[in-house]
């Protein structure tokens, strides 16, 4: 009978040494034959996946790093991603170990056409409302970072209250915000299809030409956003469309992310 | 993609059941290698893996962890009883085409 509890995955500092032996991992309890996937959580699934992309070569670490990337940043589940990483991962030790090439194994030259495969063949898994509801993952977040916290929060309630307003938890809702959230997500939708690219950059091609242009994209946007976000708060600030009970939204915005959370990281029935 | 791709693409999910049916277990790798070795030479793992997922989902195979020796789990697959089921259909309906499309492709027509 299996233990349902977390296995603990306790990585000590451990030299990495020469390509071929294994990173040493102490502590290590781990569940043993389990069936499908039910006691390992996501987490512990990224947290295995650390430990042993340390035993690629640093070629096949890079390449990997590119897979890893690209599903994380797709519109699929953050299981699903994370679970065909773990196998790519299985995959690219298992070519090494037998001196193959991993394009050889991955039946490809082209990671990118690699990774759209799998995307768009566990897409055709989901049904609609999954597609839809992937395709706006990012805006409950959204709502809960930039319009709860930052906005009605640090934006408006903190200065009121330092300031000895009263202050009302039926926070104005303003046109310049909706603009400033529709900004937002346009932005977002726009840095996710980037993101992966450039991280990999950052880690993986990290010289000074890399650093300083992409210091130079993020700054300017940077500078954009802040004078965009100026100029629409001087001319929609003080139009103000319906008010909205803070803690009513606070907590509605959590708990969708808390189900999403749940969805996100559900197992596949066997 | 040419007719010889299209149509071993449209028989993979049999092959895969089969495979696994012939191992009684075995994982992706074991998979792919045998699809490469026997004509589907342009398969790719990124097609394969939500093909697993996909019979998982639907209840023609199961999976089981187990430990490897190069450090992540590995997940082995074995067919439920509904998959031998479904095998067995494909089966019939791949005996069924090929001896109808092999009479047309040989002239031999009613």
């Amino acid at each position: 009978m299996h233990n349902n509890e977390d296995a603990n995955l306790d990585r000590k500092e451990a030299p990495i040494r020469e390509r071929g032996i294994f990173v040493e991992i102490e502590n290590i309890e781990r569940m043993k034959h389990m069936e499908g996937w039910k006691t390992m959580k996501t987490r512990q699934i990224i947290k295995e996946m650390n430990v042993y992309r340390e035993n690629l070569s640093e070629a096949n670490r890079a390449l990997f790093d590119k897979i890893l990337l690209k599903v994380r940043f797709s519109k699929i589940r953050e299981r699903d991603a994370e679970e065909f990483s773990y196998y790519c991962l299985d995959l690219f030790l298992q070519a090494e170990k037998e001196n193959r090439s991993v394009e050889e194994v991955m039946g490809t030259n082209d990671v990118n056409q690699f990774c759209d495969d799998y995307i768009s063949g566990i897409r055709e898994n989901y049904n609609i409302y999954e597609r839809m509801y992937l395709k706006i993952k990012y805006v409950p977040m959204i709502l809960f970072i930039f319009v709860g916290i930052w906005e009605l929060l640090i934006s408006y309630m903190i200065p009121n209250i330092i300031a000895g307003n009263s202050v009302s938890l039926d926070t104005p809702i303003t046109l310049a915000l909706v603009i400033e959230f529709i900004v937002v997500m346009f932005i977002t939708e726009i840095a996710m299809k980037y993101a992966a690219k450039i991280s990999w950059e950052l880690n993986h091609q990290n010289t000074r030409h890399t650093q300083m242009k992409y210091f130079f994209i993020i700054f300017g946007i940077y500078l954009l956003f802040v004078f965009g976000f100026v100029g629409i708060k001087l001319l929609f600030a003080k139009i103000i469309l319906f008010h909205l009970n803070f803690v009513f939204f606070i907590s509605t915005v959590a708990m969708i992310m808390l189900i999403q959370d749940y969805y996100d990281n559900k197992v596949v029935k066997n | 993609m040419n007719n010889k791709s299209q149509l071993l693409k449209g028989s993979l999910e049999g092959c895969v059941l089969q495979i696994i049916n012939l191992k009684e277990e075995t994982y992706g790798y074991e998979i792919a290698k045998i699809l490469k070795d026997n004509g589907f030479t342009d398969i790719s793992e990124g097609t394969l893996y939500p093909l697993y997922t996909r019979l998982q989902k639907n209840g023609l195979i199961k999976s089981t962890m187990k430990e490897s020796n190069l450090g992540p789990l590995r997940k082995y697959y074995s067919l439920t009883d509904a998959g031998k089921e479904e095998l067995s259909e494909f089966c019939e309906s791949w005996k069924y085409l090929t001896e109808h499309v092999g009479n047309i492709l040989g002239g031999n027509i009613i």
